[in-house]
């Protein structure tokens, strides 16, 4: 189990559409906080973000039977993009979306006082984020966002900041050094 | 302990089970899964489903050959027409962006999605198709695609001129029960009427996308055919106006931070009605000096039923986009009964400064007629794509021939 943990979020997806159950479960422990944060960022209501979570990963199933998609290394802006469509189609019907797990049969699951206090406790990370986002200069937080929470690739990043791969080095390499000069004068 | 999570997981798991569980035949399955959506995977949802109906409406399709880009006399090319959409470059993403935008089909069928493509000549081009597994297409009814049935891929490069605009435009498209449209990055949401209720919605994008699907009356076809009609404005100036017999009621603006609002139907919980102009944009003609020498000439030979006016010139300045165009046009100045014989021809190309463009028109010779073709070489801006220079126009050259016997 230790050699599966260890894959790329594309080759766990390709390995689910070879049936390996594993594979997606690796995935769903993976990413869910991420996608978690992102719909609680935007709905700031943990049983809500919760529910449209659980829909964003039945979206993800299927849509690995409709068209798989080519995902070489992380799979985080994917399920984001699912996310967001799920947010959008649960704001236009007034209700959160449930399509796909009617579709796939699956069953409400019960969220607990437990459940809605790690969610809280997620909001509290996501709020850290938003003061990160106030002690850094905007290109170096929007840098160090983009390689350390959504864990995307220099190349990719430096595609999204129209900026050469080594800018978005130096501005990472710059913000963390800045957050330890703070760190270190709050001592 | 059970959780959320170890709860919802294992739910998850035993859909994979159901959906890719099933032994498959490797070669043969990956062929499959290009044409047709998985029939394994369908069954094993489909003994899983409640809501079978719902199911069957956008699941039992498959997936056919894409759209073609529209080939013929008008192809356009990277510097003439419309452009073609500007492909992804190794530093660049690509300018043809699937909006985030998903509007329920009214019949229950796959969702309504839209795409907004930027070509090489500078225009924006707006495509409305189906979504399926993140894909934007056609679906193959109604006297398309011989009525096969399946899902056809729209890809960026099949862009319809007839929904390209300039970039500092507002433009609408209305058709039967469907309402799309391109409103300008100040844009923040729309209103609309459905069924006697108010509907609100975000605009998607950065140029202020909207795309809204009814349900049809009985005779009219999903297509919709030659009954869309599209709406150009430069600014809000005349969007209210326009908005009438659209299906949008209001539009709300962001102006510098303050929210305005437009259209016939005020909405009395909204911002202040839109006291200047939004959307204006700059439209410019690039100067052309007085003292610019065009170096143009003609040779005018006789046809079988006419003329052939073989022009050429030196540019005097660049045009890089299909916004603005250089023209040229004659008209015959003789007789009453003569004269109104006149033709234009807008020159839908890139072309730099200093560039010899040549020209090719004819002109038709009207039996007894005798007179002066008096024509001019010109340059403007155009309205739509294509439509040729039609105003801020700025002549450039100017040429004349005898017809008739003198």
């Amino acid at each position: 189990m230790g050699r599966i943990d260890e894959l790329s979020d594309g080759q766990l997806l390709e390995r689910t559409c070879r049936g390996e159950r594993e594979a997606f479960g690796v995935l769903y422990a993976r990413r869910r906080e991420l996608v978690l944060a992102f719909l609680l960022k935007r709905t700031r209501d943990p049983e809500v973000a919760l529910d449209l979570m659980a829909e964003t990963f039945a979206l993800a199933l299927l849509a690995l039977t409709d068209s798989p998609p080519k995902i070489v290394g992380s799979a985080a802006p994917w399920l984001l993009t699912i996310a967001r469509n799920a947010l959008i189609d649960s704001y236009r019907r007034g209700r959160v979306e449930s399509a796909a797990r009617k579709r796939l049969a699956l069953e409400p699951v019960a969220i607990g006082d437990d459940d809605v206090e790690r969610v809280l406790q997620l909001d509290a990370e996501t709020d850290m984020l938003l003061g990160l986002a106030e002690e850094l200069p905007a290109d170096q937080f929007d840098a160090l966002r983009a390689r350390v929470i959504d864990e995307r690739g220099y190349e990719e990043i430096a595609l999204g900041l129209e900026c050469s791969s080594a800018v978005v080095r130096k501005r990472v390499s710059r913000a963390i050094s800045t957050l330890r000069r703070a760190r270190q004068a709050n001592l | 302990m059970s959780d959320f999570h170890s709860d919802y997981e294992r739910q998850l798991l035993l859909s994979v089970d159901a959906l890719f569980g099933a032994p498959q035949a490797a070669g043969a399955s990956q062929v499959w899964r290009d044409r047709r959506l998985p029939l394994l995977a369908a069954i094993a949802i489909g003994m899983l489903l409640l809501a079978a109906a719902a199911f069957a409406a956008d699941r039992i399709i498959g997936v056919g050959t894409p759209v073609r880009p529209t080939h013929g006399p008008e192809r356009s090319t990277r510097s003439t027409g419309i452009g073609i959409a500007v492909p992804a470059g190794k530093h660049r993403p690509s300018k043809a962006s699937l909006l985030s935008i998903s509007f329920p089909d009214p019949a229950g069928g796959l969702p309504w999605g839209m795409r907004v493509v930027t070509t090489t000549r500078g225009l924006l081009c707006v495509q409305v198709g189906r979504l399926l597994g993140g894909r934007l297409g056609v679906l193959g009814q109604e006297g398309r695609f011989h009525d096969d049935g399946l899902f056809h891929e729209l890809p960026p490069s099949a862009v319809d001129q007839s929904t390209c605009t300039q970039p500092e435009d507002i433009a609408l498209y209305n058709g039967p029960g469907l309402a799309f449209g391109l409103l300008g990055p100040q844009a923040r949401s729309v209103y609309y009427r459905a069924s006697n209720r108010l509907y609100k919605m975000a605009t998607s994008g950065s140029d202020g996308a909207y795309l809204i699907v009814l349900p049809r009356p009985p005779s009219v076809t999903a297509t919709g055919g030659g009954q869309l009609r599209a709406r150009v404005l430069t600014s809000t100036e005349s969007l209210s106006a326009a908005l009438a017999g659209h299906l949008l009621s209001t539009v709300i603006f962001d102006v510098g931070g303050r929210r305005c609002q437009t259209g016939p139907e005020r909405q009395t919980d909204g911002p202040p009605i839109c006291a200047e102009p939004v959307g204006a944009g700059a439209h410019v003609v690039p100067l052309v000096s007085g003292k610019a020498h065009l170096h143009l000439s003609l040779t005018v030979e006789k046809t079988a039923t006419g003329y052939e006016l073989r022009l050429a010139f030196t540019a005097p300045v660049t045009v890089s986009n299909a916004s603005t165009a250089y023209g040229a046009e004659y008209a015959l100045h003789g007789p009453r009964a003569c004269e109104g014989g006149g033709e234009g021809m807008p020159i839908e190309r890139d072309v730099k400064r200093g560039q010899r463009v040549h020209v090719t028109m004819s002109a038709p010779r009207k039996p007894g007629c005798r007179g002066v073709v008096r024509g001019r070489i010109f340059l403007g801006r155009q309205t739509s794509p294509l439509t040729g220079p039609s105003y801020d126009e700025r002549t450039v050259g100017r040429f004349s021939f005898w017809v008739g016997p003198k």
